[in-house]
C-alpha cells in the first residue's frame, strides 16, 4: 500500500511539473514585455507579422506619422457625436440640426475609416506580399465586422 | 360457553382450505436473484483483482516507469493544447490593441475622451 501511494504521488508531482514546464516554454514567446511597457502593440506586429528591422523602421514611421491624425479623427467623432446625443436628448421633434449632426457624424466616421485604410495599405506594402495580404485581411476584418477574432479561431 | 365457541372455532378451521394461485413469473424472480447474486459476486472478485493488481503488480518497475511515460505524455499533450489556446487568445487581444491604436471609433468606443 505504501508503495502504491509513494508511486501514486511521484507520477502525479512528474505530471504537474511537466505540465508546468511545457506550458510555460510554449508561452515564452507569447507574452510580449516592451522595456518600458509601450508600443507592445507594434511589438506584437512585428512578431505577428515577420517583420525585418526595416520593415519595421518603416512601419514604425508610419504608425508615428498617422498617430496625431488618428487622435484627430478620434476627438472629432467624439465631438460629433457628444453633438448628436444632445440634440436627441432634448429635442422632442424633428429639426435640420438634427439632420447635419447625423450627417456630420456618418461623414467623420466615414473619413476615419479612410484614413485608417490607407494608413494600412500604406503598411502593407511595407511588408511581405503574404504577410501584407494577411494584415490587410485582419484591417478588413475590423471595418466590416467590428472584431479580428474570425483571424484568430480558436480564441473566439 | 368457551369449550362451545372452541369446537366451533375448530369444525370452522378445519374447513378452511388455502388454495394459492400459482405465481406464473415465481421461476423466473427466483433465476433473476441467483443472477442477481451472482452478478454482485462477479463485481466484488473484479475488483478484489484489480486492487491486488493496483498495490502488488503496478509498483513494479516496469508497470511504474510505463505509468510515468503515459502521465509525461499526457501533461506535455495537455499543457501544448492550452497553450495553443491561450497563444490565440494572446495573439487576438495584441491585434485588439493594435486596432485600437489605429481605429478612431474603436479609440472612441474605448475612452470618452482621444488618447494624448
Amino acid at each position: 500500500m505504501r508503495k502504491f501511494l509513494f508511486l501514486l504521488g511521484f507520477v502525479a508531482v512528474v505530471g504537474a511539473a511537466t505540465y508546468f514546464v511545457c506550458y510555460h516554454r510554449a508561452m515564452a514567446s507569447v507574452i510580449i514585455v516592451t522595456p518600458d511597457g509601450t508600443d507592445a502593440e507594434l511589438a506584437w506586429l512585428k512578431r505577428e507579422f515577420a517583420l525585418s528591422n526595416e520593415q519595421y523602421a518603416k512601419v514604425e514611421a508610419l504608425h508615428e506619422a498617422y498617430r496625431p491624425l488618428c487622435v484627430g479623427h478620434c476627438a472629432n467623432y467624439l465631438e460629433a457625436h457628444g453633438r448628436l446625443k444632445q440634440l436627441l436628448e432634448t429635442r422632442t421633434s424633428w429639426s435640420p440640426e438634427i439632420g447635419e449632426a447625423v450627417a456630420a457624424v456618418a461623414r467623420i466616421q466615414s473619413e476615419c475609416h479612410a484614413s485608417m485604410l490607407e494608413y494600412a495599405y500604406d503598411v502593407a506594402a511595407c511588408m511581405s506580399p503574404e504577410q501584407g495580404r494577411r494584415y490587410l485581411e485582419m484591417i478588413k476584418m475590423q471595418i466590416i465586422e467590428g472584431d479580428p477574432a474570425g483571424m484568430f479561431a480558436s480564441a473566439r | 360457553m368457551n369449550q362451545d365457541q372452541d369446537t366451533k372455532l375448530r369444525e370452522l378451521l378445519h374447513t378452511w382450505v388455502v388454495s394459492p394461485k400459482p405465481d406464473p413469473d415465481f421461476a423466473a424472480s427466483v433465476w433473476r436473484r441467483i443472477a442477481a447474486e451472482q452478478k454482485e459476486d462477479s463485481w466484488t472478485v473484479i475488483w478484489q483483482r484489480v486492487h491486488e493488481w493496483l498495490l502488488v503488480q503496478l509498483p513494479k518497475p516496469a508497470y511504474a516507469a510505463a505509468l510515468l511515460a503515459v502521465v509525461v505524455a499526457l501533461g506535455a499533450t495537455a499543457a501544448n493544447v492550452r497553450a495553443n489556446q491561450m497563444r490565440d487568445q494572446y495573439r487576438l487581444e495584441h491585434a485588439r490593441q493594435y486596432l485600437a491604436s489605429i481605429d478612431p471609433l474603436a479609440m472612441a468606443a474605448g475612452g470618452s475622451q482621444p488618447p494624448r
